[in-house]
């Protein structure tokens, strides 16, 4: 079966890298999409206003860095804070990245000392004394792995869960609705889950681009039986669940 | 259906920065720096710099609960938080009271201790237990070294697969044991016997009749040896005690590397979270065990091989319980001579740091702020590139004149071991020239060494050079002298400071004072607060409550 969510997750979840390597000034991209960016002057990486045939050379210094800088979750965060966002299955595990998952849902953690935790970086202070909390491609890579896996459990979990105010991947919609109101209220609660963020009210491109997300995932699976989830409505959801599992603003805090 | 058109491409929410992007640069230039008043709900307003808002209640909760608890908050603790402006006083306290702070603090002192010293080995092969297979399948306990049990049966095998009485009717279990001649080997049967390792409920093990021998001394030749001391291997009369208390098995050898960690972690918890003053992590004579720690010590860790961890009982160590109990993990209190300096004579810490240069290395990293780099230029004026003292050998004196000393402060600890050793006579005459194991641990036995004979922790403790003066006078004044001015000056908290700044705020702070956005004010307040209180969860708590943490980059 064609994978839905690599199609339309991996876009969000490939600007991880760059993004999060982003810093004031590094990118014009985002700034135009705000319309602060002027079209008569383009920054380099170095921060610097190059002169334009419209307006005079300014060379400013670079922004002023007294704050605190964005950090990677650690693996020993990420281990204790999945339960936490995916919540418990329907008979009441936590739900978060396992070994043989689909069959053992009290199976070893991936991010245990005996499985992933080493790969990503977990440090055991003999051979590895610190964690560098950084975003290479095997840390994007198993990330996403562990997306798939977590999103697909919870995606599952509320569609067995005979109480339906127990529901935690759909808390704020229901199993059938694709009625926009639902969609959107339930993409807000998300942010919220994932990010610890509200979107603005009113427009707000990020819920937007998952609203887009969210039906793009469900009318494949209506149009072409494209689906991991049991119904189009869950595979929308799960396929939205992932996305926000692998952006950046999901592991940057 | 109602749908919303969808836009032609997907677009996310541009990542928090890159909006800042051109009024950042204002603000880089001192043109701008207004603050705006944070409202979510507003939208953006592309002429100010947001690099100095505080965010959002709701991203401020997920940073305290994943720098505090180690975890994302959950839904309801987000949702409590609506319609507020910040995250309440009370919230942040009552991170700081959790479970997850404990094992977050825990982590951030492993991150400074490396704790870990599961790659430590107690014992050899001479005084361990592992299992074979007898004929009838049962599994039989006998020793692992291959010496042992040739000496005890001639040949290198174990037990016959039966009980030991068939051999000898009258056996006495700890006796020496009849054997059966098998070829040219003599065998000995098998008894039953509750190990150390398992509680009086747990079933009993079948042993090797020899392995199992009790006898408290045995013959080596004609000397009559100790069989509960290092050596005894010597004597086919010395088996592994009453219960096997003499020998150690793979299990039980990880039993107490664990506990040794834990052990160094709840020192952490007591200056962390339980209430001891935070300095005390290197000067406390308090300390902790259990019974597994006490058993090691008293009947394990005297059988280990000089060529492994040294970590004999001291009269400066807390005095052991008479009968320890191996199972008993029940931590205790110990109150701990007046050589032992918090974590800093802790097992783990010794046994991590194997060396008194890596300790003392690591002190001065953690505690003092303070790194070694290698020269950059040659030295060769006026000093002897093959000099035996390191502190005037050409090159390596400019980094040990300075570590020495502070090495010396540790050297009342066995190297390769956490036993202390200032019991030991300062001088053996007979260690010169000798290739006895005890002496080339702990004597210079080179005769044409520096002061053959003398301890190798006195052999530059003089008055020939400042150097040597200096190491003499912190062996003299042991680890206080060493951490008792590092606490005083100050040195202590601000490196701690320093510490907590870098985790917390994801970067060291700007120590320049050319810098524009030099720090040095923060944190020298924040080393006077620690200074002052001596309190951790206090300048954690600073530290979370500071502008700096709570911006928005």
């Amino acid at each position: 079966m064609r994978s839905v969510n690599s199609r339309h997750a991996t876009p969000l979840g490939s600007l991880a890298l760059a993004l999060l390597l982003a810093g004031c000034g590094t990118t014009t991209t985002g700034a135009e999409d705000e319309g602060v960016a002027s079209d008569t002057t383009t920054t380099g990486d170095d921060g610097a206003t190059e002169e334009t045939e419209e307006g005079p050379s300014i060379t400013p210094s670079p922004p002023p860095t007294k704050s605190r800088v964005g950090k990677r979750m650690t693996v020993a965060q990420l281990r204790a804070s999945m339960p936490v966002i995916a919540g418990p299955d329907d008979e009441g595990f936590p739900i978060t990245w396992r070994a043989n998952s689909g069959t053992n849902p009290t199976g070893t953690e991936m991010f245990a000392s005996n499985k992933l935790g080493p790969a990503l970086g977990d440090p055991d202070y003999i051979e590895r004394v610190e964690e560098a909390a950084i975003p290479n491609a095997l840390y994007v890579k198993l990330m996403d792995d562990m997306a798939r896996q977590v999103c697909t459990n919870m995606a599952e979990a509320d569609r067995k869960r005979v109480d339906t105010d127990a529901r935690v991947l759909l808390r704020d919609t229901t199993l059938e609705s694709i009625e926009p109101a639902d969609v959107e209220a339930n993409l807000r609660y998300l942010h919220l889950r994932f990010f610890g963020e509200r979107p603005r009210a009113g427009e707000d491109p990020t819920i937007e681009a998952l609203e887009n997300l969210f039906f793009t995932a469900h009318d494949e699976a209506v149009t072409n039986d494209d689906q991991v989830a049991k119904t189009p409505v869950l595979e929308g959801w799960r396929v939205v669940c992932i996305a926000m599992m692998k952006s950046p603003e999901f592991h940057i805090y | 259906m109602n749908r919303p058109h969808p836009p032609p491409v997907i677009l996310r929410r541009p990542w928090r920065l890159i909006g800042l992007a051109a009024p950042c640069f204002a603000a880089g230039l001192g043109l701008s720096t207004a603050l705006a008043d944070h409202d979510p709900s507003a939208p953006p307003d592309a002429s100010t710099c947001h690099l100095y808002d505080p965010v959002e209640p709701e991203v401020l909760l997920r940073r305290l609960s994943l720098d505090l608890n180690m975890r994302a908050p959950a839904i309801e603790e987000y949702e409590a938080l609506a319609g507020q402006a910040d995250v309440p006083e009370a919230t942040v306290n009552a991170l700081l009271q959790t479970e997850d702070f404990r094992q977050w603090a825990r982590r951030f002192h492993m991150d400074l201790f490396w704790g870990n010293v599961d790659n430590v080995a107690l014992n050899s092969g001479n005084v361990k237990l592992n299992t074979a297979t007898l004929a009838g399948g049962d599994q039989v306990w006998k020793t692992a070294s291959s010496g042992r049990r040739k000496k005890y049966r001639v040949e290198d095998t174990v037990c016959q697969d039966k009980p030991q009485t068939d051999i000898d009717k009258d056996y006495v279990l700890g006796e020496v044991p009849e054997c059966e001649q098998v070829g040219d080997a003599c065998l000995d049967g098998w008894v039953e016997l509750v190990p150390y390792w398992h509680t009086a409920a747990q079933d009993t093990v079948k042993v090797c009749a020899f392995e199992a021998q009790t006898a408290a001394e045995g013959l080596d030749g004609t000397d009559l040896i100790p069989c509960n001391y290092r050596g005894a291997n010597a004597s086919a009369e010395c088996g592994c005690g009453p219960d096997l208390r003499w020998c150690y098995t793979g299990n039980s050898e990880d039993t107490i590397l664990t506990a040794i960690q834990e052990q160094l972690l709840l020192n952490v918890d007591q200056v962390t979270v339980g209430g001891a003053p935070y300095s005390s992590l290197i000067t406390s004579t308090t300390g902790f065990t259990n019974g597994t720690l006490q058993f090691w010590k008293k009947h394990l860790a005297p059988m280990a091989n000089l060529t492994k961890a040294y970590a004999d009982w001291s009269d400066g160590d807390a005095p052991l319980a008479s009968d320890p109990i191996a199972t008993d993990t029940t931590w205790v209190v110990e109150q701990r001579g007046p050589q032992h300096s918090g974590i800093l004579t802790e097992n783990a810490y010794s046994l991590r740091f194997a060396t008194n240069r890596a300790r003392a290395n690591r002190f001065r990293i953690i505690f003092e702020g303070q790194y070694f780099q290698p020269p950059s230029i040659e030295d060769a004026s006026d000093c002897d590139p093959a000099d035996p003292d390191i502190t005037e050998r050409c090159t390596c004196r400019q980094c040990h004149q300075v570590l020495e000393p502070l090495a010396a402060s540790f050297s009342q600890t066995a190297l390769a071991g956490s036993g202390l050793i200032d019991s030991l006579p300062e001088y053996e005459e007979d260690c010169i020239g000798s290739n006895n194991i005890a002496c080339r641990r702990f004597y210079e036995t080179k005769e044409d060494g520096a002061k053959p004979g003398w301890l190798r922790r006195l052999q530059y403790a003089d008055d020939e050079t400042p150097t040597h003066a200096a190491i003499k006078a912190h062996i003299e004044a042991g680890l206080p002298g060493l951490t008792d001015p590092v606490i005083a000056s100050g040195t202590f908290a601000r490196s701690m400071v320093i510490h907590l700044w870098t985790h917390f705020m994801g970067r060291p702070p700007i120590l320049d004072p050319l810098d524009p956005n030099v720090e040095t004010a923060q944190i020298d307040a924040l080393s006077q607060q620690l200074r002052d209180d001596n309190d951790f969860r206090g300048i954690v708590r600073a530290i979370v409550s500071l502008d700096e943490y709570r911006r928005s980059r």
